[in-house]
Protein backbone atom coordinates (compact mmCIF):
# COMPACT_ATOMS: atom_id res chain seq x y z
CA UNK A 1 0.00 0.00 0.00
CA UNK A 2 2.85 2.37 0.90
CA UNK A 3 4.28 2.00 -2.60
CA UNK A 4 0.98 2.88 -4.29
CA UNK A 5 0.40 5.96 -2.14
CA UNK A 6 4.02 6.99 -2.67
CA UNK A 7 3.57 6.77 -6.44
CA UNK A 8 0.30 8.72 -6.32
CA UNK A 9 1.98 11.49 -4.34
CA UNK A 10 5.00 11.89 -6.57
CA UNK A 11 2.96 11.59 -9.77
CA UNK A 12 1.71 15.07 -8.92
CA UNK A 13 5.20 16.57 -8.48
CA UNK A 14 6.43 18.37 -11.59
CA UNK A 15 8.86 21.20 -12.31
CA UNK A 16 7.12 24.54 -12.88
CA UNK A 17 6.92 25.58 -16.56
CA UNK A 18 8.92 28.75 -15.74
CA UNK A 19 11.71 26.60 -14.29
CA UNK A 20 11.83 24.42 -17.40
CA UNK A 21 11.89 27.51 -19.61
CA UNK A 22 14.74 28.98 -17.56
CA UNK A 23 16.83 25.83 -18.02
CA UNK A 24 16.14 25.63 -21.74
CA UNK A 25 17.05 29.30 -22.13
CA UNK A 26 20.55 28.47 -20.92
CA UNK A 27 21.07 26.28 -23.98
CA UNK A 28 19.94 28.81 -26.58
CA UNK A 29 22.62 30.71 -28.49
CA UNK A 30 23.23 34.17 -27.15
CA UNK A 31 25.56 37.05 -27.88
CA UNK A 32 29.09 35.78 -27.56
CA UNK A 33 31.45 37.36 -25.10
CA UNK A 34 35.20 37.02 -25.51
CA UNK A 35 36.43 33.98 -23.58
CA UNK A 36 39.02 35.97 -21.69
CA UNK A 37 36.44 38.47 -20.42
CA UNK A 38 34.18 35.64 -19.43
CA UNK A 39 37.02 34.02 -17.52
CA UNK A 40 37.82 37.32 -15.83
CA UNK A 41 34.19 37.69 -14.79
CA UNK A 42 34.22 34.19 -13.35
CA UNK A 43 37.42 34.98 -11.46
CA UNK A 44 35.93 38.16 -9.97
CA UNK A 45 32.85 36.23 -8.95
CA UNK A 46 35.06 33.56 -7.43
CA UNK A 47 36.77 36.19 -5.32
CA UNK A 48 33.41 37.49 -4.11
CA UNK A 49 32.06 34.06 -3.29
CA UNK A 50 35.29 32.69 -1.87
CA UNK A 51 37.64 30.68 -4.01
CA UNK A 52 36.40 27.41 -2.54
CA UNK A 53 33.46 27.71 -4.93
CA UNK A 54 35.63 28.41 -7.92
CA UNK A 55 35.75 24.86 -9.16
CA UNK A 56 31.98 24.77 -9.30
CA UNK A 57 31.99 27.97 -11.33
CA UNK A 58 34.69 26.89 -13.70
CA UNK A 59 32.54 24.81 -16.01
CA UNK A 60 31.98 22.13 -13.44
CA UNK A 61 34.58 19.72 -14.65
CA UNK A 62 37.71 21.81 -14.68
CA UNK A 63 39.11 20.66 -11.41
CA UNK A 64 42.61 22.07 -11.77
CA UNK A 65 42.94 24.58 -8.98
CA UNK A 66 43.57 27.89 -10.63
CA UNK A 67 44.06 29.67 -7.35
CA UNK A 68 47.05 28.95 -5.19
CA UNK A 69 47.46 30.52 -1.83
CA UNK A 70 50.48 32.79 -1.99
CA UNK A 71 51.77 31.95 -5.42
CA UNK A 72 55.39 32.81 -5.98
CA UNK A 73 56.48 32.30 -2.39
CA UNK A 74 59.02 29.69 -3.31
CA UNK A 75 60.13 28.44 -6.68
CA UNK A 76 59.17 31.04 -9.23
CA UNK A 77 55.83 31.85 -10.77
CA UNK A 78 53.03 29.35 -11.05
CA UNK A 79 51.38 29.20 -14.45
CA UNK A 80 48.20 27.35 -15.25
CA UNK A 81 46.68 26.28 -18.55
CA UNK A 82 44.18 29.04 -19.31
CA UNK A 83 41.54 26.70 -20.68
CA UNK A 84 41.77 22.94 -20.63
CA UNK A 85 41.42 21.27 -24.02
CA UNK A 86 38.44 18.90 -24.15
CA UNK A 87 37.14 16.47 -26.74
CA UNK A 88 35.34 13.13 -26.90
CA UNK A 89 36.53 9.70 -27.99
CA UNK A 90 33.44 7.54 -28.29
CA UNK A 91 31.77 7.65 -24.90
CA UNK A 92 34.91 8.92 -23.22
CA UNK A 93 35.28 12.59 -22.45
CA UNK A 94 38.95 13.61 -22.68
CA UNK A 95 40.60 16.58 -21.02
CA UNK A 96 44.15 17.87 -21.19
CA UNK A 97 44.97 20.37 -18.47
CA UNK A 98 48.07 21.44 -16.63
CA UNK A 99 50.15 23.63 -14.40
CA UNK A 100 53.79 24.68 -14.25
CA UNK A 101 56.01 25.48 -11.31
CA UNK A 102 59.56 26.72 -11.66
CA UNK A 103 61.25 24.89 -14.52
CA UNK A 104 58.66 22.16 -14.97
CA UNK A 105 55.33 21.75 -16.65
CA UNK A 106 52.91 19.04 -15.51
CA UNK A 107 50.22 18.07 -18.01
CA UNK A 108 47.45 15.71 -17.03
CA UNK A 109 45.29 13.82 -19.47
CA UNK A 110 41.96 12.57 -18.16
CA UNK A 111 39.59 10.24 -19.97
CA UNK A 112 36.34 9.83 -18.04
CA UNK A 113 33.34 7.66 -18.71
CA UNK A 114 29.77 7.82 -17.41
CA UNK A 115 29.96 4.03 -17.19
CA UNK A 116 32.13 1.82 -15.05
CA UNK A 117 34.13 0.23 -17.81
CA UNK A 118 37.85 -0.32 -18.25
CA UNK A 119 39.56 1.61 -21.03
CA UNK A 120 41.68 -0.72 -23.10
CA UNK A 121 43.70 1.71 -25.18
CA UNK A 122 45.78 3.68 -22.74
CA UNK A 123 49.02 3.88 -24.74
CA UNK A 124 49.65 7.53 -25.44
CA UNK A 125 52.60 9.75 -26.19
CA UNK A 126 52.39 13.48 -25.65
CA UNK A 127 54.81 15.72 -27.52
CA UNK A 128 54.88 19.35 -26.48
CA UNK A 129 56.52 22.17 -28.45
CA UNK A 130 57.49 25.76 -27.74
CA UNK A 131 57.31 27.07 -31.30
CA UNK A 132 59.03 24.30 -33.27
CA UNK A 133 61.27 23.19 -30.41
CA UNK A 134 60.15 20.03 -28.61
CA UNK A 135 60.24 20.28 -24.81
CA UNK A 136 62.45 17.81 -22.97
CA UNK A 137 60.56 15.33 -20.87
CA UNK A 138 60.75 15.62 -17.06
CA UNK A 139 63.10 13.52 -14.98
CA UNK A 140 60.56 11.49 -13.05
CA UNK A 141 57.49 11.39 -15.24
CA UNK A 142 57.77 10.64 -18.91
CA UNK A 143 56.13 11.76 -22.11
CA UNK A 144 54.93 8.28 -23.02
CA UNK A 145 52.36 6.02 -21.38
CA UNK A 146 52.64 2.33 -22.17
CA UNK A 147 50.70 -0.60 -20.73
CA UNK A 148 52.28 -1.83 -17.51
CA UNK A 149 51.84 -5.12 -15.76
CA UNK A 150 51.34 -4.24 -12.12
CA UNK A 151 53.36 -1.29 -10.93
CA UNK A 152 53.32 1.75 -13.15
CA UNK A 153 55.94 4.36 -12.38
CA UNK A 154 53.65 7.21 -13.35
CA UNK A 155 50.68 6.18 -11.27
CA UNK A 156 47.53 4.21 -11.90
CA UNK A 157 45.90 4.82 -15.23
CA UNK A 158 42.40 3.29 -15.07
CA UNK A 159 40.30 3.45 -11.94
CA UNK A 160 36.66 3.21 -10.88
CA UNK A 161 35.49 6.39 -9.16
CA UNK A 162 32.85 4.56 -7.10
CA UNK A 163 34.79 4.31 -3.84
CA UNK A 164 36.43 7.74 -4.03
CA UNK A 165 35.79 10.03 -1.05
CA UNK A 166 38.43 12.73 -1.40
CA UNK A 167 40.78 14.32 -3.90
CA UNK A 168 40.31 16.47 -6.96
CA UNK A 169 38.77 13.60 -8.89
CA UNK A 170 35.67 13.90 -6.71
CA UNK A 171 34.59 16.61 -9.16
CA UNK A 172 34.39 13.96 -11.90
CA UNK A 173 32.42 11.64 -9.67
CA UNK A 174 29.99 14.38 -8.67
CA UNK A 175 29.47 15.20 -12.32
CA UNK A 176 28.21 11.66 -12.80
CA UNK A 177 31.28 9.91 -14.19
CA UNK A 178 32.07 6.43 -12.94
CA UNK A 179 35.54 5.63 -14.21
CA UNK A 180 38.60 7.46 -15.35
CA UNK A 181 41.94 7.08 -17.04
CA UNK A 182 44.60 9.48 -15.79
CA UNK A 183 47.97 10.00 -17.40
CA UNK A 184 50.48 12.53 -16.13
CA UNK A 185 53.35 13.93 -18.18
CA UNK A 186 56.09 16.37 -17.19
CA UNK A 187 58.36 18.54 -19.31
CA UNK A 188 61.21 20.93 -18.66
CA UNK A 189 60.26 24.45 -19.72
CA UNK A 190 62.68 26.71 -21.62
CA UNK A 191 64.18 29.65 -19.76
CA UNK A 192 61.82 32.02 -21.46
CA UNK A 193 58.46 30.44 -20.91
CA UNK A 194 56.24 30.84 -23.99
CA UNK A 195 52.64 31.96 -23.54
CA UNK A 196 51.45 29.25 -25.92
CA UNK A 197 52.48 25.63 -26.29
CA UNK A 198 51.64 23.29 -29.12
CA UNK A 199 50.99 19.60 -28.50
CA UNK A 200 50.58 16.34 -30.39
CA UNK A 201 48.92 13.47 -28.62
CA UNK A 202 49.65 10.14 -30.25
CA UNK A 203 47.49 7.08 -29.72
CA UNK A 204 50.19 4.43 -29.86
CA UNK A 205 47.71 1.62 -30.49
CA UNK A 206 45.15 3.28 -32.74
CA UNK A 207 47.75 5.31 -34.62
CA UNK A 208 45.73 8.53 -34.49
CA UNK A 209 47.19 11.89 -33.58
CA UNK A 210 45.45 14.84 -32.05
CA UNK A 211 47.06 18.28 -32.23
CA UNK A 212 46.19 21.37 -30.26
CA UNK A 213 47.49 24.37 -28.35
CA UNK A 214 47.54 25.25 -24.66
CA UNK A 215 47.92 28.80 -23.35
CA UNK A 216 49.72 29.39 -20.07
CA UNK A 217 48.64 32.19 -17.78
CA UNK A 218 49.79 33.22 -14.27
CA UNK A 219 47.71 31.75 -11.45
CA UNK A 220 45.83 34.17 -9.26
CA UNK A 221 47.23 34.73 -5.79
CA UNK A 222 45.25 35.25 -2.61
CA UNK A 223 46.23 37.41 0.33
CA UNK A 224 47.98 35.09 2.75
CA UNK A 225 49.60 34.63 6.11
CA UNK A 226 52.77 32.58 6.17
CA UNK A 227 54.75 30.52 8.62
CA UNK A 228 57.88 28.44 8.01
CA UNK A 229 59.45 25.33 9.48
CA UNK A 230 62.95 24.10 8.84
CA UNK A 231 63.63 20.38 8.54
CA UNK A 232 66.89 18.53 7.92
CA UNK A 233 66.20 18.64 4.16
CA UNK A 234 65.26 22.33 4.00
CA UNK A 235 62.61 24.89 4.79
CA UNK A 236 58.89 24.61 4.12
CA UNK A 237 56.55 27.59 4.15
CA UNK A 238 52.85 27.21 4.85
CA UNK A 239 50.59 29.88 3.38
CA UNK A 240 47.07 30.53 4.62
CA UNK A 241 44.51 32.67 2.83
CA UNK A 242 43.26 35.81 4.60
CA UNK A 243 40.01 34.12 5.64
CA UNK A 244 41.86 31.06 6.91
CA UNK A 245 39.93 28.69 4.68
CA UNK A 246 42.76 27.68 2.35
CA UNK A 247 46.22 26.32 2.89
CA UNK A 248 49.20 25.50 0.68
CA UNK A 249 52.74 24.49 1.50
CA UNK A 250 55.85 25.26 -0.52
CA UNK A 251 59.38 23.95 -0.41
CA UNK A 252 62.28 26.40 -0.55
CA UNK A 253 64.43 24.95 -3.32
CA UNK A 254 67.85 25.74 -1.88
CA UNK A 255 70.78 23.38 -1.54
CA UNK A 256 71.91 22.76 2.04
CA UNK A 257 75.57 22.47 3.08
CA UNK A 258 75.24 18.67 2.73
CA UNK A 259 74.21 18.91 -0.92
CA UNK A 260 70.53 18.18 -0.22
CA UNK A 261 67.95 20.12 -2.23
CA UNK A 262 64.34 20.17 -1.17
CA UNK A 263 62.21 19.97 -4.32
CA UNK A 264 58.66 19.68 -3.02
CA UNK A 265 56.39 19.49 0.01
CA UNK A 266 53.11 17.69 0.16
CA UNK A 267 50.18 17.74 2.59
CA UNK A 268 48.08 14.79 3.68
CA UNK A 269 44.31 15.13 3.42
CA UNK A 270 43.70 13.60 6.87
CA UNK A 271 46.45 15.65 8.52
CA UNK A 272 45.05 19.13 7.94
CA UNK A 273 42.58 20.64 10.40
CA UNK A 274 40.81 24.00 10.29
CA UNK A 275 39.96 25.44 13.71
CA UNK A 276 36.76 27.46 14.02
CA UNK A 277 36.22 30.42 16.37
CA UNK A 278 34.04 28.18 18.58
CA UNK A 279 36.91 25.73 19.00
CA UNK A 280 35.37 23.19 16.62
CA UNK A 281 37.90 21.27 14.53
CA UNK A 282 37.03 20.79 10.85
CA UNK A 283 38.82 18.32 8.58
CA UNK A 284 40.13 19.32 5.17
CA UNK A 285 37.38 19.19 2.54
CA UNK A 286 39.67 17.06 0.42
CA UNK A 287 38.65 18.54 -2.88
CA UNK A 288 41.65 20.62 -3.78
CA UNK A 289 44.49 18.17 -3.56
CA UNK A 290 46.22 17.40 -6.80
CA UNK A 291 46.14 13.73 -7.55
CA UNK A 292 49.68 13.59 -8.76
CA UNK A 293 52.80 14.98 -7.12
CA UNK A 294 56.00 14.39 -9.02
CA UNK A 295 58.41 16.23 -6.78
CA UNK A 296 59.05 18.60 -9.67
CA UNK A 297 55.58 20.10 -9.77
CA UNK A 298 54.02 19.97 -6.36
CA UNK A 299 51.01 22.19 -5.88
CA UNK A 300 48.24 21.54 -3.46
CA UNK A 301 45.49 23.42 -1.78
CA UNK A 302 43.71 22.24 1.33
CA UNK A 303 40.39 23.93 2.06
CA UNK A 304 37.88 24.11 4.89
CA UNK A 305 34.56 22.42 4.04
CA UNK A 306 32.20 24.85 2.32
CA UNK A 307 29.43 24.20 4.86
CA UNK A 308 31.48 25.72 7.70
CA UNK A 309 29.89 29.08 8.46
CA UNK A 310 31.88 30.31 11.46
CA UNK A 311 35.21 32.15 11.04
CA UNK A 312 38.36 30.05 10.87
CA UNK A 313 40.92 31.23 13.42
CA UNK A 314 43.79 28.77 12.86
CA UNK A 315 45.01 25.93 10.67
CA UNK A 316 46.86 22.90 12.00
CA UNK A 317 49.17 20.68 9.97
CA UNK A 318 49.81 17.26 11.46
CA UNK A 319 52.29 15.93 8.89
CA UNK A 320 54.09 16.80 5.67
CA UNK A 321 55.94 14.74 3.12
CA UNK A 322 59.11 16.23 1.66
CA UNK A 323 60.67 15.44 -1.72
CA UNK A 324 64.39 16.00 -2.00
CA UNK A 325 67.50 15.32 -4.06
CA UNK A 326 70.89 14.31 -2.66
CA UNK A 327 74.25 12.94 -3.77
CA UNK A 328 74.47 9.17 -3.35
CA UNK A 329 77.78 7.36 -3.48
CA UNK A 330 77.59 4.11 -5.46
CA UNK A 331 79.53 0.91 -4.70
CA UNK A 332 82.14 1.83 -7.30
CA UNK A 333 82.73 5.18 -5.57
CA UNK A 334 80.94 7.32 -8.16
CA UNK A 335 78.45 9.89 -7.01
CA UNK A 336 74.97 10.13 -8.50
CA UNK A 337 72.14 12.53 -7.88
CA UNK A 338 69.31 10.59 -6.26
CA UNK A 339 65.79 11.40 -5.09
CA UNK A 340 63.92 10.37 -1.99
CA UNK A 341 61.03 11.33 0.24
CA UNK A 342 60.67 11.69 3.98
CA UNK A 343 57.54 12.15 6.07
CA UNK A 344 57.41 14.21 9.24
CA UNK A 345 54.47 13.47 11.54
CA UNK A 346 53.18 14.74 14.90
CA UNK A 347 54.11 18.27 13.84
CA UNK A 348 51.35 20.10 15.72
CA UNK A 349 52.12 22.99 13.40
CA UNK A 350 49.45 25.58 14.14
CA UNK A 351 49.20 28.75 12.08
CA UNK A 352 47.03 31.22 13.93
CA UNK A 353 45.14 34.03 12.22
CA UNK A 354 44.41 35.90 15.45
CA UNK B 1 21.68 16.58 -32.65
CA UNK B 2 23.16 19.86 -31.30
CA UNK B 3 23.44 20.77 -27.62
CA UNK B 4 20.17 22.75 -27.52
CA UNK B 5 18.10 20.00 -29.12
CA UNK B 6 19.72 17.37 -26.95
CA UNK B 7 18.97 19.36 -23.79
CA UNK B 8 15.35 20.02 -24.83
CA UNK B 9 14.82 16.33 -25.42
CA UNK B 10 16.46 15.36 -22.13
CA UNK B 11 14.33 17.87 -20.19
CA UNK B 12 11.18 16.71 -21.97
CA UNK B 13 11.81 13.01 -21.36
CA UNK B 14 13.53 13.09 -17.97
CA UNK B 15 12.60 16.47 -16.44
CA UNK B 16 9.83 15.06 -14.24
CA UNK B 17 12.02 12.16 -13.15
CA UNK B 18 14.87 14.47 -12.09
CA UNK B 19 12.54 16.85 -10.29
CA UNK B 20 10.74 14.06 -8.40
CA UNK B 21 13.97 12.47 -7.23
CA UNK B 22 15.30 15.88 -6.16
CA UNK B 23 12.09 16.55 -4.26
CA UNK B 24 12.11 13.10 -2.66
CA UNK B 25 15.69 13.66 -1.51
CA UNK B 26 15.57 17.33 -0.41
CA UNK B 27 11.89 17.56 0.69
CA UNK B 28 11.87 21.16 -0.53
CA UNK B 29 10.48 22.53 -3.77
CA UNK B 30 13.04 25.39 -3.69
CA UNK B 31 15.90 22.93 -3.38
CA UNK B 32 14.37 20.67 -6.02
CA UNK B 33 14.25 23.68 -8.36
CA UNK B 34 17.94 24.38 -7.70
CA UNK B 35 18.91 20.76 -8.24
CA UNK B 36 16.82 20.54 -11.43
CA UNK B 37 18.67 23.54 -12.88
CA UNK B 38 22.07 22.29 -11.79
CA UNK B 39 21.55 18.81 -13.21
CA UNK B 40 20.56 20.02 -16.66
CA UNK B 41 23.26 22.68 -16.72
CA UNK B 42 25.78 19.94 -15.99
CA UNK B 43 24.21 17.88 -18.74
CA UNK B 44 24.60 20.79 -21.15
CA UNK B 45 28.22 21.40 -20.17
CA UNK B 46 29.33 17.78 -20.09
CA UNK B 47 27.43 16.81 -23.26
CA UNK B 48 27.83 13.14 -22.38
CA UNK B 49 27.50 10.55 -25.14
CA UNK B 50 25.67 7.31 -24.36
CA UNK B 51 25.48 3.99 -26.12
CA UNK B 52 22.05 3.25 -24.72
CA UNK B 53 19.17 5.42 -23.55
CA UNK B 54 19.11 3.62 -20.21
CA UNK B 55 22.62 4.95 -19.53
CA UNK B 56 21.45 8.53 -20.09
CA UNK B 57 18.68 7.98 -17.56
CA UNK B 58 21.10 6.46 -15.04
CA UNK B 59 23.54 9.36 -15.57
CA UNK B 60 20.81 11.91 -14.83
CA UNK B 61 19.66 10.03 -11.72
CA UNK B 62 23.22 9.78 -10.42
CA UNK B 63 23.96 13.46 -10.99
CA UNK B 64 20.67 14.39 -9.33
CA UNK B 65 21.63 12.49 -6.18
CA UNK B 66 25.11 14.06 -6.21
CA UNK B 67 23.67 17.56 -6.61
CA UNK B 68 21.27 16.91 -3.72
CA UNK B 69 24.18 15.80 -1.54
CA UNK B 70 26.09 18.96 -2.39
CA UNK B 71 23.08 21.11 -1.58
CA UNK B 72 22.54 19.20 1.64
CA UNK B 73 26.11 19.92 2.70
CA UNK B 74 25.88 23.61 1.90
CA UNK B 75 22.42 24.93 2.63
CA UNK B 76 20.42 22.26 4.39
CA UNK B 77 19.50 24.27 7.45
CA UNK B 78 18.38 27.29 5.47
CA UNK B 79 16.18 25.48 2.98
CA UNK B 80 14.46 22.77 4.99
CA UNK B 81 10.67 22.88 4.69
CA UNK B 82 8.00 20.26 5.02
CA UNK B 83 7.53 17.92 2.06
CA UNK B 84 3.77 18.36 2.49
CA UNK B 85 4.15 22.00 1.39
CA UNK B 86 5.60 20.83 -1.92
CA UNK B 87 3.03 18.04 -2.50
CA UNK B 88 -0.14 18.79 -0.54
CA UNK B 89 -1.93 15.62 0.55
CA UNK B 90 -5.30 14.84 -1.03
CA UNK B 91 -6.26 11.94 1.23
CA UNK B 92 -5.70 11.06 4.86
CA UNK B 93 -3.41 8.18 3.83
CA UNK B 94 -1.26 10.53 1.76
CA UNK B 95 -1.05 12.93 4.69
CA UNK B 96 0.10 10.13 6.96
CA UNK B 97 2.70 8.89 4.47
CA UNK B 98 4.00 12.44 4.00
CA UNK B 99 4.51 12.90 7.72
CA UNK B 100 6.33 9.54 7.85
CA UNK B 101 8.54 10.48 4.92
CA UNK B 102 9.39 13.78 6.59
CA UNK B 103 10.89 11.84 9.49
CA UNK B 104 12.91 9.55 7.21
CA UNK B 105 16.69 10.17 7.37
CA UNK B 106 18.19 11.58 4.14
CA UNK B 107 20.38 8.54 3.48
CA UNK B 108 17.36 6.30 2.83
CA UNK B 109 15.36 8.67 0.64
CA UNK B 110 16.97 8.25 -2.79
CA UNK B 111 17.15 4.47 -2.41
CA UNK B 112 13.46 4.28 -1.47
CA UNK B 113 12.45 6.61 -4.28
CA UNK B 114 14.38 4.68 -6.92
CA UNK B 115 12.85 1.45 -5.63
CA UNK B 116 9.26 2.60 -5.05
CA UNK B 117 8.86 5.09 -7.84
CA UNK B 118 11.37 4.27 -10.58
CA UNK B 119 11.07 0.52 -10.08
CA UNK B 120 14.80 -0.27 -10.01
CA UNK B 121 16.10 -3.35 -8.19
CA UNK B 122 18.87 -3.13 -5.61
CA UNK B 123 21.68 -4.03 -8.05
CA UNK B 124 20.54 -1.31 -10.46
CA UNK B 125 20.23 1.23 -7.64
CA UNK B 126 23.74 0.30 -6.50
CA UNK B 127 25.09 0.92 -10.00
CA UNK B 128 23.31 4.28 -10.26
CA UNK B 129 24.39 5.54 -6.85
CA UNK B 130 27.88 4.05 -6.89
CA UNK B 131 27.13 1.95 -3.81
CA UNK B 132 27.46 -1.79 -3.39
CA UNK B 133 24.27 -3.85 -3.82
CA UNK B 134 24.72 -5.00 -0.19
CA UNK B 135 24.71 -1.40 1.06
CA UNK B 136 21.62 -0.62 -1.01
CA UNK B 137 19.86 -3.75 0.27
CA UNK B 138 20.53 -2.82 3.87
CA UNK B 139 19.54 0.86 3.34
CA UNK B 140 16.35 -0.19 1.59
CA UNK B 141 15.49 -2.71 4.30
CA UNK B 142 16.17 -0.15 7.03
CA UNK B 143 14.22 2.61 5.24
CA UNK B 144 11.23 0.35 4.64
CA UNK B 145 11.37 -0.92 8.23
CA UNK B 146 11.35 2.65 9.54
CA UNK B 147 8.29 3.45 7.41
CA UNK B 148 6.56 0.24 8.51
CA UNK B 149 7.21 0.93 12.19
CA UNK B 150 6.00 4.48 11.85
CA UNK B 151 2.97 3.30 9.83
CA UNK B 152 2.03 0.88 12.61
CA UNK B 153 2.32 3.74 15.09
CA UNK B 154 -0.04 5.85 12.97
CA UNK B 155 -2.55 3.00 12.70
CA UNK B 156 -2.41 2.36 16.46
CA UNK B 157 -3.35 5.96 17.24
Amino acid sequence: MTERIYRDLFDRARPAPALVEEVLAAARPRRRRPARRLAAAALCLAVVLGAANYQALAAGLRWVVRYFTGVGAAAGPVLVVEEADRWTEGEWLCQLDGVSQGDYLLLELYLVSPEEEAHQAVCRELRVYAGDTPLEQGDTVYAQWLPYDGFAAQGRSWMSLAGLDCGPELAWKEAGYQSRVHMAFTYRLPEEVPAELRYELLDLEGGETRAGTLCLTPAEALAARSDSRTFAQGTVTALVSGDGRQLSVYAHRRETGDGVTLTGASLFHHQVTFLGASGTRYPDAGEGFRSFVSGQVCLQRAAAPDWVEEPIVAVEIGAVQLFYEYDRTEADGTSVRARDTVTYGSLNWVISLE
Amino acid sequence: MDGTEDLCRAVEVYGDMVYRLALAQTHSSHDADDVFQEVFLRYLRAAPVFREEEHRKAWLLRVTVNCCKKLHRSFWRRHTVALSEAIPAQTQEEGELLSLLEGLPAKYRAVLHLYYYEGYDTAEIGAILGRSPGTVRSQLARGRALLREAWKGVEAQ
